[in-house]
């Protein structure tokens, strides 16, 4: 399924939908997973939407899986990302509010494996992160993570 | 164990629960003032005694969620300057009789200050206190609320459920 994201723009789609997601900061050795996503083609961190019956935690160690191969252990929070102003549109008429809770989380098993949402899967050293083609949001995400290790993010006021 | 009042249960750890059909982001405020209370709302709905907080709507962030449903449900209003936890237990759910919606517990609750305004009842509080943690216990509160006040009593946060 198709995504396009607008930033602050006028032109956008009025927002018809608000789900809880989570997503992972997951670091080994200096080097952090990302994904390609396969419907924007931009690096992402691993991570979903919630589904009925399974806490938000249990949401992003099954999402890692699914998207990376790898399994994870949530061991703490990044924080909280919200831009009402950050829309994603899909295919099938959905317009969402971002809106996402990153966890910190450590590797536990598993190689990278590629999936249909994901058609790349790696650990790139934290240095070069940042560098790399993404959303916004995501820059916003992985900086934080990377940055302020020791402090929670709050959306702003 | 459930309790159910005007057309509303609320279920925690029940294996008789229906299942979720719905997942709805919720914010709460826990605001604590100079003497170190905490303000809480004694709900319409089921008499209990709980946080403010409410449904996060389209356009806003959950932080501004906090701070509006505070003001609605307190008379207070806050400001943020902390965070307690996201509280996500699928075995909490509130099943609404009128409609069939089982609802999945998903919460995320902010820790804040008082700005102005007087503790005032209303449409969906029929009283708001400023407690004292000793007096908790005297206070009727559903294990799930209890839980994110233990968690900030203790220091025990943020909470990543």
């Amino acid at each position: 399924m198709a995504r396009i994201d607008w930033h602050d723009d006028p032109a956008a789609p009025p927002v018809n939908s608000l789900v809880p997601a989570a997503a992972a900061f997951v670091e080994r050795d200096g080097k952090i997973l990302l994904i390609q996503r396969s419907d924007n083609g931009k690096w992402s961190m691993p991570g979903g939407t919630m589904e009925a019956g399974e806490s938000l935690t249990a949401c992003v160690v099954r999402e890692t899986l699914e998207e990376t191969g790898i399994h994870i252990q949530c061991t703490g929070l990044v924080g909280v990302f919200t831009d009402p102003l950050h829309r994603v549109e899909y295919d099938n008429g959905e317009v969402r509010q971002q809106f996402a809770i990153v966890y910190r989380a450590t590797y536990l098993a598993g190689e990278p494996t590629c999936s249909p949402e994901s058609p790349r899967v790696e650990w790139v050293l934290n240095t070069g992160v940042l560098d790399l083609d993404m959303d916004p949001s995501q820059r916003v995400r992985f900086a934080w993570a990377i940055q302020r290790p020791d402090d929670v993010r709050i959306d702003p006021p | 164990m459930d309790r159910r009042v005007n057309g509303r249960i609320e279920h925690w750890n029940n294996p008789d629960a229906p299942a979720a059909n719905s997942l709805v982001p919720a914010s709460n405020l826990l605001v604590i003032n100079r003497t170190g209370e905490i303000l809480m709302q004694q709900r319409r709905d089921t008499g209990q005694w709980a946080l403010p907080g409410g449904k996060q709507e389209l356009g806003e962030t959950p932080s501004q969620c906090a701070v509006r449903e505070c003001e609605e449900e307190t008379g207070i209003l806050a400001e943020i300057t902390g965070f307690l936890g996201v509280y996500s237990d699928p075995n909490h759910l509130i099943e609404y009789l009128s409609d069939g919606e089982v609802r999945q517990e998903y919460e995320v609750t902010y820790l804040g200050r008082p700005i102005s305004g007087t503790p005032t009842a209303n449409v969906e509080a029929s009283a708001v206190h400023w407690v004292a943690p000793t007096a908790l216990d005297a206070y009727d509160v559903h294990p799930t609320m209890r839980r994110q006040l233990d968690d900030y009593l203790t220091g025990r946060y943020p909470v990543a459920d």
